[in-house]
Formats: structure tokens, C-alpha cells, sequence
């Protein structure tokens, strides 16, 4: 059900986005990117946030119930962090003239993108079900102290970035219309980030009990 | 005047459909895949 209600979701968002939303005058239609691009990005923050509080907590309760919280909510953010990286060269190319410049936003954002694929190659590396778990729940709560940098390098570096209209003190500065649609595709890619997210948990919960009657096979 | 420059919010929007999509499917078949290897086990254990 939630599958169909984030799909959905989407679908409307897209659509608002492409149809009934008008167009930047200075941009042009690029500028639509900004209702996938942050999104995305507000959803890899949040799911990297998840990693790394199900981190801290699985090493203070140990259940693993939060190492796989923590597991899926990574690997659903290395999707969404992906997305951000290749929607934003797509937008930069229209507007900036570049496809990609080593300014701190972007590149902060890629090293975030390599810490969590560096997580989970982690995760894979490592047999010992409880060790695995110690070692990720390090590497996901240390690497989402990114995020703030991330969050604040448009104000602490000079940058090709533009500066945040939505999350920022004050007032969004952006027309009713956009503000509305932005929103929305907001929402929808939350509902889509809990679809994956529950999936991808499910899987984990799976792997866990076939790693488990291996291990009781041996 | 407006740049016309459709083609980039197109591109980007079918690469983060594909990119979604293309997640959600790999999800489905590792699934299918540990199910696969779930049922093995257990007709290998009733051996």
C-alpha cells in the first residue's frame, strides 16, 4: 500500500513539476531540476541522519533491529545522494557553463556519497555478524558530520552554489506556485524514501535469518 | 528572454526515474534471490 501511495505520490509531484508549474525566467526549464534535485538531497541528509542515530543507539542497546535500520536507511541514501549527484551536473551544465566544479558543496557531497559506499563495501567485508554491526554503526554516526558542513559550505566558502531559498532562516523565498510544488515533491520523495526504506529492512531482516541458519547448518 | 534548455530538466528527470526504479527493482530480485536460497535450505535440512 505505501508502495502505491509514494508511486502516486511521485507521479503527482512530476507532474505538477512539469505541467502546471511555471517557468524561471532567468533559468529557463532547467531550473525544474530543483523539484528532483532537492529533494533528493534533503532525503540522503535525513537517511544518513537515520544511519547514524540507529548507529549510536545499536551500540548502546545492542539490538539488531537497529543495525539493520541503520544498514537500510545507508544504502537507501547512497540512491538518493547518487540522484543529487547526477541531477545537479545536469543542471549545472544550462546554468553554470560546467558540468562539474571542485567547490565545497559538491565535493563535500561526493566525499559523503563515498563515505556510506565505503560503509556498506564495510558491511560486506566483514563475517562477524556483531563486529559488523560495531564497525558501521562507527563509520555511519562519523560520517554524518558531513552533513552539516554540507549544509553550511554555501556560507562558510565561497561557491558557484547558490545559497539555500527553502531551508534557511526566515522566510522561503520562492513564488507560492513553486513554493507549493517544491512541498509537495518533498513529501512525495519522503513517502518514496519509507517504501524503499521498508523494502530494503525487509531484505536485511531476510539476509539475516539465512546468514543465521547457515551459521546453524555449520 | 527564456533560455530554452528543456532537454536538461528532461535528462534529469528520466536519470532520477531510472536511478529509483532501477533500486527498487534490485531490491525485488535480491529478495527473490535470498528466497530462492531460504526454500533451498530448508529442503536440503528435511533431506
Amino acid at each position: 500500500m505505501l508502495w502505491v501511495i509514494a508511486v502516486l505520490a511521485v507521479g503527482g509531484a512530476i507532474v505538477r513539476a512539469t505541467m502546471f508549474t511555471p517557468i524561471e525566467a532567468v533559468q529557463g526549464a532547467a531550473q525544474k531540476i530543483y523539484y528532483v534535485h532537492v529533494p533528493a538531497a534533503i532525503v540522503a541528509f535525513t537517511a544518513f541522519g537515520l544511519t547514524a542515530l540507529c548507529g549510536v543507539l545499536y551500540l548502546w542497546l545492542k539490538d539488531p533491529r537497529l543495525d539493520r535500520v541503520a544498514e537500510s536507511s545507508a544504502e537507501v541514501g547512497v540512491v538518493f545522494t547518487s540522484v543529487v549527484l547526477i541531477t545537479g551536473p545536469i543542471w549545472a551544465k544550462p546554468i553554470w557553463g560546467t558540468w562539474w566544479t571542485w567547490d565545497a558543496r559538491l565535493t563535500l557531497t561526493l566525499f559523503l556519497w563515498f563515505v556510506y559506499v565505503g560503509y556498506l563495501v564495510l558491511r560486506g567485508a566483514i563475517e562477524d555478524r556483531s563486529l559488523r554491526a560495531r564497525y558501521a554503526a562507527v563509520l555511519g554516526a562519523l560520517g554524518a558530520l558531513l552533513i552539516p558542513f554540507i549544509h553550511l559550505s554555501v556560507y562558510l566558502f565561497r561557491t558557484l552554489h547558490p545559497m539555500p531559498i527553502l531551508l534557511k532562516p526566515g522566510a522561503p523565498s520562492l513564488p507560492p506556485e513553486m513554493l507549493t510544488t517544491i512541498l509537495l515533491a518533498i513529501g512525495a520523495f519522503v513517502l518514496l524514501f519509507a517504501a524503499l526504506l521498508r523494502a530494503r529492512y525487509r531484505l536485511a531482516e531476510m539476509g539475516d535469518a539465512v546468514e543465521m541458519e547457515g551459521e546453524g547448518a555449520r | 528572454m527564456i533560455p530554452h534548455n528543456e532537454g536538461f530538466y528532461q535528462a534529469a528527470y528520466i536519470a532520477a526515474l531510472a536511478m529509483y526504479t532501477a533500486y527498487a527493482a534490485s531490491i525485488w530480485w535480491r529478495g527473490r534471490r535470498l528466497r530462492a536460497r531460504v526454500a533451498a535450505m530448508r529442503a536440503e535440512r528435511m533431506r
